[in-house]
């Protein structure tokens, strides 16, 4: 024990010495020395642990993993749990007598099957694991000796895993050199134990650092990033950080306007990145104008703001865009996303119930209702609301009868809550909404602990059921205070009268009564007849103390304003998955609590930061940086702006089917995922608008692809707008008869900028070598439309 | 990953855009399109082809591929007869007259089943050979050969022509996303005025309006040009738009494309029909290069006057189009590295309904490949008197696709990852039929 210890001291101060500045070292000593020194020779050791030693082995060795016998169906009819999270299953399959009989062999014990495969002795696909002799092949093979024997009561239980240092701080200048990570198990019985031997490590970022298999890490180029350690189903990161190589220039002026900035500040130091300038009252404009309401400024915008001398225009100008009929548009369209408004599965009428959706969204960001009590109108919608039944079927008839006609006119909008999440399709389903309300409102993917323990983190197939268990407690009905004349369906695609209730069917509250809900990583709730049990998920959800929903939303905004989130993939929170910056995230979240839930406001905590102004010109030390918020990354337009763009300044409309959407629809306000008979479905497609089936933030794409370029470059659709006899161009032609002023106004509609001299000079000697003025003014349109300037958001 | 693609010279064609996307659109394309006048690709490494031929709806196998002309049963029967095929032993319908005398060529599957008799589940598990799942959509087969095998310069990967679209199918990419997605070509090759969307110039556009418009904007690009900034995304949009420029103006792509050049006899013998045509378009699309033609036939959704709907409207054409194509693919060499695989979402069902109609069957169904080493001129399965369920080894929608890719040169079970980085293999439960191939 003690030598160990000793070795520790000894490693950490020629990492001192050497190379690398430990920031953080590992304060408790270990009791017990690792397997890699405890198996160190034959007859020392003693027995090993099955849960403790055995199955870490296993996984560390790789016998578990996906691609071998932890895959679902096994390998030569060999079945482990995958990566080690079911070891009472583990040691059935390697002890019992089943098919081929048992793996090990307590009697002869270098007969077992599963010694002689694992040192390659038997044939085996997978290799060579263990070498004869090797401290694995005698933890392994201590533990047959002592009797294979596993007893989940007895033996002790992982309680924590810290990994040491906590942070790393390496250097380019010196690559080749390795900082070793050591990892500490803290078990049930007060014992600690040395555990890197038996650790999984890897990188987050190969192109930052490297990790060895034993957990030495070295610089690969400058950045920063995790790197990830797993034992025995518990996650750990260390952060690493590579500071980019001082070339001796100074730091920039870099005045916070908020305490964001002062967050993102501190990180860039730290890394050793100078942020880019700010960015030029044209790019801010253009920028602003397209992340908060999908919409390109007007020419007279443009100039009417780079008139404006006023030290506060910018955030007036935020303020004043936060207030137009768009911003509920176009985030309508963002929240439909992610609670995942499908019209193939909303009920019939489908298209219209999409839109009683998507503008019941509307209503509650227009009128900036709290974000909690938005995620309350999902999760504990009913019906009733609490209302007199009379009352409910008055709404119902006004919007049957507006369904019948066309689109409703607002009276499912103003409800509270919405029903519709709870009676699409596949909602009925609890792992279904349960999944969808995960990803939406928590910004956690749950899928894999349907079937198996997350590998990179915590959650069980207990947290998963208990979880959806909260989303079995409802039904959907026609209670029988319903008058009968109110549930007759009149035809095929009428729009039925069914009530979503507190009150789960019989099926499932047998289940709930079995088993009751359970909140993530928190109590059981005992179900109760007659209560909302789904009110004690949002108490939840919505306490200040929750450590997901504030994060979720307030990491999705950041991501869609910065392109990347300080969590990212913006909607993968997990244990593996740290933040770039944790206390930027933890700030933003608190903000946003004590701001009680005001998305109006988070909005403005980011919109108002120096980081959201930045330009997007990089300089020499921030050129690779895409991870701590030093300039402004291009993003190309999300496909309803790309079509917006193009409609307005073309003066171009899509047709829709006046089944799908009310005349004049514009792409930001489309509730709808699917349209039949016509529509810009196609244009939308290729632009990577989600269809709404899958519950991932990727699902939008901000790809580029052939198509897109295709259709830009020579589509019916974009060359008909621009040449349209009725079109903006058409009237831009007759409206300015100096071929300078329409050039100027055809480069603030679409770049929102005026003409430098060169281009102008260049314009106007191409349209004065065109066929006509208006051939001529239609290529410099399309040309401009084409610019990667337009196209990507900068 | 590294294509195997070089040109004659020995230069790596990804290293060349590269080099071309430094310096003017114009200029490096030019070049390009030259290197490939003069010499063209030497080739992939395994240079097959597929036509997909989708028949939504679900074609009814009584009155096609499977018949039972000795059943007791009248609606089992039907109202056509079997007529005899240059494959002894095998009789198919009276309204296939011209696919009889290839039979030679193509294999049978009479055996295939599964659950989903629905059109949309139904049509993804056939497009994908995956059942489908809410949480993730798996890409349709022509995606996933456009990935795994790629076309010359100037000439689509994955082509769909979607002659009619019916009954919720759609096609997609899935998560692959939008950079598989195919370059859909709608409009009805057979009327005159047939023109690709992507390739049409529309409003009196013509290429050298384009080059120039592309000239002018080149010059105007240079606040973005002038930055050194590694961005993905920017450098995407380049190469897309070279590739588009390069179909544009690829003479070979342009060519295929133009119907109007073929002569009448070629065309009559696929049928003046919008999907003869479309099988013809399919053919010429493979010879200029394109890795997966998907042609969309239906609709074959006969709940109502089943007979003379099949014997007038659907028969005639899919018999003249798919016969032509495999004799054409066959004539010209070409069947052996191109593999054509026609079947719908499921068969129908063994009574007929109060409307003449028959309704979705999916516990049996037929369905016809050949071509890229799969054995014509032979029957797989058998089912029972009705046709309702095979009585021999039922093979799932699942195994057929992994036989498609097989025949393809590509490993189904190979792994893709999800945007969310979960693993998927591209079609996880199938086994390719090993009979299609002895």
């Amino acid at each position: 024990m003690q030598g160990s210890r000793i070795r520790l001291l000894m490693i950490a101060a020629a990492v001192v010495g050497s190379f690398a500045i430990v920031v953080e070292t590992a304060q408790a000593a270990e009791d017990v020395a690792g397997a890699d020194e405890r198996w160190a020779a034959d007859g020392q050791g003693g027995t090993a642990e099955f849960q403790r030693h055995v199955v870490p082995l296993l996984g560390k060795v790789g016998c578990n993993n996906r691609a071998c016998h932890g895959s679902f169906q096994g390998q030569a009819g060999f079945r482990l749990s995958l990566f080690g999270h079911d070891p009472r299953m583990d040691h059935n399959e390697l002890t019992k007598d089943e098919g081929e009989g048992p793996r090990v062999d307590t009697k002869s014990v270098d007969k077992s099957l599963a010694l002689l495969k694992a040192v390659g002795e038997e044939g085996h696909e997978g290799g060579i694991l263990m070498k004869e002799g090797s401290w694995q092949h005698r933890l392994f093979r201590s533990w047959i000796v002592g009797g294979a024997g596993f007893d989940p009561k007895k033996e002790a239980k992982l309680e924590r895993l810290e990994v040491s240092p906590k942070e790393v701080r390496l250097n380019l200048d010196n690559m080749q050199q390795q900082t070793p990570l050591r990892t500490v198990a803290y078990f049930s019985d007060g014992t600690a134990e040395d555990v890197t031997c038996l650790t999984n490590f890897s990188t987050n970022d190969e192109s930052v650092v490297e990790v060895t298999e034993d957990g030495r890490i070295s610089a690969t180029g400058s950045g920063d990033t995790a790197v990830v350690a797993t034992f025995g189903g518990a996650v750990v990161t260390t952060q690493a950080v590579v500071p980019v190589k001082d070339d001796g220039k100074p730091f920039p002026e870099f005045p916070a306007n908020n305490e964001v900035d002062r967050l993102v500040l501190a990180k860039l130091k730290k890394v050793g990145i100078r942020p880019s300038e700010l960015s030029s009252d044209e790019v801010f404009l253009r920028r602003l104008f397209l992340d908060v309401i999908g919409t390109l400024p007007t020419s007279d915008e443009v100039r009417k703001f780079l008139a404006d001398k006023s030290p506060d225009k910018r955030s007036k100008l935020i303020d004043q865009l936060l207030e137009r009929p768009e911003y509920g548009m176009y985030w309508a369209t963002k929240f439909s996303d992610w609670t995942g408004n499908d019209n193939r599965f909303t009920p019939q009428p489908r298209a219209k119930t999409g839109w009683l959706w998507h503008d019941w969204l509307r209503d509650k960001l227009v009128r900036n209702v709290p974000y909690d009590e938005i995620v309350g109108g999902f999760l504990v919608a009913t019906t009733r609301e609490g209302r007199p039944l009379d009352d409910v079927i008055a709404d119902y008839k006004t919007i049957e009868k507006n369904l019948v006609k066309g689109f409703d006119d607002g009276t499912y909008a103003r409800r509270k809550t919405n029903d519709i999440f709870w009676l699409k399709a596949g909602n009925s389903r609890p792992e279904t909404a349960g999944m969808q309300a995960a990803y939406a409102f928590l910004g956690v993917r749950l899928a894999c602990a349907r079937c198996h323990k997350h590998p990179f983190d915590r959650w069980t197939q207990e947290d998963f059921n208990g979880f959806m268990a909260f989303f079995s407690a409802v039904d959907r009905v026609v209670p029988k205070d319903v008058p009968k004349a109110i549930t007759k369906k009149k035809s095929q695609s009428s729009f039925v009268y069914r009530e979503v209730v507190a009150k789960p069917s019989a099926k499932y509250l047998r289940s709930l009564k079995r088993s009751p809900p359970k909140l993530l990583a928190g109590k059981r709730v005992p179900y109760e007849e007659g209560k909302d049990v789904r009110e004690a998920l949002w108490e939840w959800m919505r306490s200040p103390e929750n450590p997901y929903l504030s994060r979720a939303i307030v990491n999705r905004f950041w991501g869609h304003y910065l392109g990347v989130g300080i969590v990212n993939p913006i909607d993968d929170f997990n244990a593996a998955n740290p933040p770039s910056n944790p206390q930027l995230l933890d700030w933003l979240a608190k903000d946003f609590i004590d701001h009680k839930f005001d998305l109006k406001h988070l909005h403005r905590q980011i919109l108002n930061s120096r980081t959201y102004q930045l330009s997007w010109v990089p300089n020499d030390s921030n050129r690779l940086d895409e991870r701590n918020f030093s300039h402004a990354l291009l993003r190309r337009m999300p496909a309803e702006v790309v079509l917006g763009s193009i409609n307005q300044i073309t003066g171009g409309q899509d047709r829709y089917s006046s089944s799908n959407a009310p005349a004049g629809t514009r792409a930001i306000n489309l509730a709808l995922t699917r349209l039949r008979g016509g529509g810009p479905e196609y244009v939308l497609g290729i632009f990577g608008r989600p269809l709404r089936t899958q519950q991932c933030d990727c699902e939008r794409s901000s790809e580029t692809g052939l198509a897109q370029a295709m259709y830009l470059l020579n589509d019916t659709d974009v060359n008909g707008k621009i040449g349209a006899a009725k079109g903006r161009l058409a009237k831009l032609i007759k409206e300015f008869s100096d071929d300078r002023k329409l050039i100027e106004e055809l480069y603030l509609i679409t770049l929102s900028r005026f003409p430098s001299d060169d281009e102008m000079r260049r314009t106007l000697e191409y349209v004065e070598s065109s066929e006509s003025r208006l051939t001529g003014m239609q290529d410099v349109l399309w040309s401009l439309a084409n610019l990667r300037e337009f196209i990507f958001i900068h | 990953m590294k294509t195997s693609k070089r040109y004659c010279d020995g230069i790596d064609r990804r290293d060349f855009l590269k080099a071309g996307a430094l310096g003017s659109l114009g200029i490096s394309l030019a070049g390009l399109l030259k290197r490939e006048a003069e010499g063209g690709f030497v080739g992939d490494s395994v240079r097959k082809n597929a036509i997909f031929i989708y028949l939504p709806g679900g074609q009814s196998h009584h009155d096609t591929w499977d018949m039972k002309p000795d059943s007791t049963d009248a609606d089992v029967r039907g109202e056509f007869r079997p007529i005899p095929t240059n494959l002894p032993g095998l009789d198919i319908c009276e309204h296939l007259p011209k696919l009889a005398q290839q039979a030679d060529k193509y294999a049978l599957i009479r055996s295939v089943q599964h659950t989903l008799a629905a059109h949309a589940p139904g049509q993804q598990y056939m497009r994908s050979g995956n059942k489908p799942i809410p949480s993730l959509e798996y890409p349709n087969h022509g995606s996933v050969i456009a990935k795994e095998h790629s076309s010359p310069a100037g000439i689509p990967a994955y082509v769909s022509l979607p002659v009619s679209r019916t009954n919720g199918g759609v096609e997609t990419p899935g998560y692959l996303g939008v950079a598989h997605s195919s370059f859909a070509v709608g409009g009805d090759p057979n009327s005159a005025d047939f023109s690709v969307r992507a390739l049409a110039m529309p409003g009196g556009l013509t290429l050298g309006r384009i080059e120039k418009r592309i000239a002018f904007m080149q010059g105007l690009d240079t606040a973005f040009r002038k930055v050194d900034l590694k961005s993905q995304a920017l450098d995407g949009m380049d190469k897309f738009y070279q590739q588009a420029y390069e179909i544009l103006n690829s003479s070979a792509a342009r060519k295929a494309f133009d119907l109007n050049k073929v002569d009448a006899k070629t065309r009559e013998k696929y049928g003046r029909t919008p999907f003869g045509q479309a099988c013809l378009l399919a053919l010429r699309l493979v010879e200029a290069g394109v890795r997966c033609v998907a042609i969309d036939f239906g609709s074959w959704d006969t709940h109502r006057t089943n007979f003379p709907t099949l014997k007038d409207r659907m028969l005639p054409a899919f018999d003249k189009g798919v016969a032509a194509l495999l004799e054409e693919l066959y004539l010209r060499g070409l069947l052996d590295e191109t593999v054509v695989w026609s079947t719908g979402e499921f068969g129908r069902t063994p009574k007929i309904n109060p409307n003449a109609g028959r309704d979705h069957w999916a516990r049996a169904m037929s369905m016809i490949m050949a071509g890229g080493g799969i054995r014509g001129g032979q029957v797989i399965g058998k089912t029972d008197k009705k046709a309702q369920e095979p009585v021999s080894a039922p093979y799932s929608p699942d195994d057929a696709a992994a036989s498609f890719l097989h025949a393809l040169g590509i490993d189904h079970k190979k792994e893709y990852h999800t945007p969310t980085g979960r693993p998927v293999t591209i079609s996880r439960n199938g086994s390719p039929i090993s009979e299609l191939f002895s």
